[in-house]
């Protein structure tokens, strides 16, 4: 496997991830692959423009995204379903659009000169995130956001504040897909806004969809499995899209709730049968 | 003068043009069971939703424990000790039935993020599941997933995720239903069994024998409002409840 192909690879992985983390509290965004842009303008701003360290940027980068993430969250979970995808899809046609119009960060024509992401921050970063999460899926939060999950209003009157739960979620995922993005950046050299429309978004939801919505591994066999099949056809360059399509409506044929589709316990009650 | 546990003063509820609640008050005193009867469309279980916070009042206030909790958001009353269970259940029903026990306890119930910081699923979390399904003759199916169960062993976990959060005051929406004599004598006996986790309580029944065993005080309804309260022998006297649950007498017709 390439480089490049790796790079991708691990860059997919987290913005799956990053999608999941909000679907954790319930939600759905689409908006992720807004926050992914405002996390490689920025970082690409910190570390060319105002001669910040490298890894300095992707945190501060990540930090501010989720301070964004949870201030549009707000008002955005005030709706739901598909209302709260819509707007998730309002937020990514923003971001882009405000980054077009910028001209310090170059408008259409968009930035170029950031470098330094290897695929040892990419994958490190993975290795970090994916046993963040492995901790979460064992912890008592796990359990009430499975709760908030199947029925918010239940949850909530046995005393979960649900609308905390999903900001901070919200925020988390706005967060990793910003340092994702981040590390894009610096790996590209040139970014434009065209990298991160709307496509970017749905790509993401589909890498998590398809590999399955109820544990941490479902989304990275999705983004994995999404990113390198399509790479396999590489000599039939214009047939990509076509089996991109095929594989998802291969897989929902097959498996409908994702190729992983199990739910992992948070607990075992029978210490006889469990030992 | 002891004040009220439960103070709910002319509370009314609409929708649209439909009252589902019109002009009603009742309170309840610390260690109160307090029976909730009547015909179906009543409004007992509006009742319950205004004032678990399912239902925002159209007027009216309540109050519970001191505080006024009339505009309160659901969390923050099931957080000052109000839980209930539900007519038509409501359980998680993709988790195990020990984890919708586990994850109503009270620990880190205002700092969930806390509970970060241990890895697993706690021992102490398991054991107090473990406990409380004991208490509710479900220890042996704590690890099946609660939609597996039937009806009856559904309704006694929604009970058992109820008692976990610690109320001070629990409301209970037809627990029996469908259930026969049997399932209904002993889920008479599990609330009896533990009383000690249940200081207050509101039961809406439709069984009159059910009502009698485990009320102090009842209340009837009627198209949104109190038509008699007082004893069960008082209130299944009272001409206007014999009528609202037969109809009118012939004599009158």
């Amino acid at each position: 496997m390439s480089q490049d192909l790796l790079f991708l690879t691990g860059i997919n992985i987290l913005m799956a991830w990053s999608v999941y983390i909000i679907l954790l509290s319930g939600s759905l965004s689409f908006a992720n692959g807004g926050f992914m842009a405002l996390g490689a303008y920025a970082a690409g701003v910190f570390t060319m423009k105002w001669g910040m360290n490298f890894y300095a940027a992707l945190a501060l980068a990540g930090v501010g995204a989720g301070i964004v993430g949870a201030l549009l969250a707000y008002p955005a979970l005030r709706t739901r379903g598909v209302y709260l995808i819509l707007v998730t899809i309002g937020l990514s046609f923003i971001i882009q659009t405000l980054i077009q119009n910028t001209d310090y960060v170059g408008g259409v024509r968009g930035m170029t000169g950031m470098m330094g992401t290897t695929n040892w921050h990419v994958w490190g970063l993975i290795a970090i995130v994916g046993a963040g999460l492995y901790w979460l899926s064992r912890s008592h939060l796990q359990r009430q956001l499975d709760a908030v999950r199947e029925d918010e209003r239940v949850a909530a009157s046995l005393g979960f504040d649900v609308v905390y739960l999903k900001i901070v979620c919200f925020a988390a995922g706005a967060c990793l897909a910003a340092i994702a993005g981040g590390l894009y950046s610096h790996y590209m050299v040139f970014i434009n806004p065209d990298h991160f429309n709307i496509f970017v978004s749905i790509y993401v939801v589909l890498y998590v969809v398809l590999g399955g919505v109820n544990n941490l591994w479902g989304p990275v066999v999705g983004a994995s499995i999404m990113t390198i099949l399509p790479e396999l056809v590489r000599g039939l360059a214009s047939f990509r899209p076509l089996v991109f399509g095929a594989v998802i409506i291969v897989l929902l044929l097959v498996r409908p709730n994702g190729l992983l589709a199990m739910r992992l316990r948070t607990l075992k009650a029978d210490r006889e049968r469990s030992a | 003068m002891t004040t009220p546990l439960l103070n709910v003063s002319s509370i009314s509820k609409r929708f649209g043009g439909v009252t589902a609640i019109d002009d009603l008050s009742i309170s309840l005193l610390a260690g109160d069971r307090l029976g909730l009867v009547g015909p179906n469309g009543a409004g007992k279980t509006a009742f319950v939703n205004c004032v678990t916070g399912f239902y925002t009042l159209s007027g009216g206030a309540i109050h519970f424990d001191g505080a006024d909790i009339s505009t309160l958001p659901l969390h923050k009353r099931g957080r000052l000790g109000l839980a209930r269970t539900f007519q038509n259940i409501r359980l998680f029903k993709r988790m195990t039935v020990a984890e919708n026990v586990a994850c109503a306890l009270r620990d880190y119930a205002d700092r969930p993020f806390l509970s970060m910081l241990r890895f697993g699923g706690g021992a102490d979390f398991v054991k107090a599941a473990r406990d409380l399904l004991e208490r509710v003759r479900l220890a042996d199916k704590a690890d099946q997933l609660a939609g597996s169960l039937p009806y009856g062993e559904a309704r006694r976990l929604e009970i058992a995720r109820a008692l976990a959060t610690r109320p001070k005051l629990l409301l209970l929406d037809e627990p029996t239903a469908g259930m026969n004599e049997q399932e209904t004598q002993e889920l008479l006996a599990d609330l009896r069994r533990n009383a000690d986790l249940i200081p207050s309580m509101i039961v809406i029944e439709h069984d009159i024998a059910f009502i009698r065993e485990i009320s102090t005080r009842v209340v009837a309804m009627d198209y949104g409002r109190k038509i008699a309260e007082g004893s069960a022998d008082e209130v299944f006297s009272h001409p206007q409840v014999v009528e609202a649950y037969l109809g009118a007498g012939e004599a009158d017709v």
